[in-house]
């Protein structure tokens, strides 16, 4: 029965090429970062943005903010919502309620959602991770076909 | 011996697990065609105008092209493999995988992500020379590693109790829970997640050390696991469970051809 890492440590003596210190460094970055983003405090996660990001694409994908985080959505409409947009929108939010994370990269990548949810809108979105609150604003709006999101005072 | 083998020479070891994984990747390609339709058909109709990401990355073409040329490529490579559209399939599975990562459509898709690091480990197998010996692995670590941010990111009450997974998939009746809703009941389904939870959890979190096992054991553990979820599952886990199959099938390729290779030269 052959034991892979056996077999690497028993060739002490054979050199690794460059390609392959990169690829063990990359697996390394991923399961550090993996294990970083689940144990770090929130607030890290919202300032820095592109650690968070670059650690967010090595790390695999975001799937602990994902599963993790607590998210309430409140929409306030800034027009009288079409009904149809109202039932779009509370099935996104059904969906959005639990996935949605916080956080730069992930949380932009799921605005669409947001989006859907009427002429013109303004989205809070309230993520709870370890106790931690952190509260984020957009405000959409329809523009042609598709909607225009704006970062909300 | 037809015209084509006579010409042609035989693939190495690694190339050959390359080749696997390219056909294995492009078939889960075509069997999770539709979640990228449905990604798709969503950057269509609700085009989404947003300062913060590039507008490359918002459009549909850069994420149809990628995917475009990944399917075709690998088909390529899967009908007439040679060196050359190995590696170039490779590549485009790498960059494809990066560019969708960070892609408007690519949403809670954690197709992409098994995209990055399938193109990772095909680049390297497609460019090193002891891709032979390192391969398995090299290849188990990169599964294991995927299997540890689930298990991580579950660690939260919902999770455990089975609750979340019944909010998202079973209560849904997606996969063959609408039939196991009826045949068992909501009560007893509900009980079932509630063991389910726990299980997965510490399934996965055992699977992101399967680098330490041996070969054989390491890969079994990984395709059982990995086609139980898409079972238990449903289809909407294909787009991740694909890649990863073929992924752990090309290890465990590389490694069955270097044992036979071992075993051809202790008999000699």
């Amino acid at each position: 029965m052959r034991w892979p890492l056996l077999d690497l440590l028993r060739a002490p003596r054979a050199r690794l090429d460059l390609a392959t210190v990169l690829v063990l460094t990359a697996i390394g970055a991923g399961v550090v970062g993996t294990v970083g983003a689940a144990l770090a405090p929130q607030a890290w996660l919202e300032r820095g943005h592109l650690v968070h990001g670059v650690g967010w694409f090595l790390v695999t994908q975001p799937i602990p903010y994902m599963y993790t985080a607590e998210n309430h959505v409140r929409i306030d409409y800034l027009d009288e919502p079409d009904p149809g947009f109202e039932a779009r929108c509370a099935s996104w939010t059904t969906a959005v309620r639990n996935h949605v994370p916080l956080g730069a990269l992930v949380a932009i990548k799921q605005r669409p959602a947001y989006a859907l949810c009427g002429e013109r809108a303004v989205i809070t979105l309230e993520s709870t991770l370890r106790g931690h609150t952190v509260t984020t604003r957009w405000r959409t709006e329809r523009r042609g076909r598709g909607y225009a999101v704006r970062a909300a005072p | 011996m037809s015209a084509d083998t006579a010409v042609r020479p035989p693939l190495s070891a690694p190339m050959a697990a390359l080749w696997v994984l390219a056909v294995g990747h492009t078939l889960s390609f075509v069997l999770a065609g539709h979640l990228y339709f449905e990604s798709l058909i969503r950057v269509l109709a609700f085009a989404v105008d947003d300062p913060w990401l590039p507008s490359l990355l918002q459009i549909p073409h850069t994420f149809v092209v990628p995917l475009a040329l990944l399917f075709g490529i690998g088909a390529a490579a899967s009908i007439r493999p040679s060196l050359p559209l190995l590696r170039l399939w490779a590549w485009t599975c790498l960059l494809t995988g990066a560019i969708l990562l960070c892609h408007q459509a690519g949403l809670g898709w954690a197709g992409s992500v098994l995209f990055f690091w399938t193109g990772l480990w095909a680049v390297w197998l497609a460019h090193v020379r002891t891709a032979a010996r390192l391969g398995p692995l090299i290849c188990l670590a990169i599964v294991g590693m995927i299997f540890a941010y689930p298990a991580l990111g579950k660690l939260t009450p919902g999770y455990w109790t089975g609750e979340l997974y019944w909010e998202f998939h079973w209560g849904r009746g997606q996969g063959p829970h609408r039939w196991l809703g009826l045949v068992l009941g909501e009560e007893r389904h509900r009980a079932v997640g509630a063991i389910y939870g726990p299980i997965s959890i510490i399934a996965e979190a055992s699977l992101a050390l399967v680098w330490l096992l041996p070969a054989r054991i390491g890969y079994s553990l990984v395709l059982v696991a990995a086609i139980g979820i898409t079972l238990t599952g449903g289809h909407q886990f294909l787009d991740a469970m694909g890649p990863l199959v073929s992924l752990a099938t090309s290890g465990a390729y590389l490694t069955f051809l270097q044992r036979e290779r071992r075993s051809r030269a202790g008999g000699a």
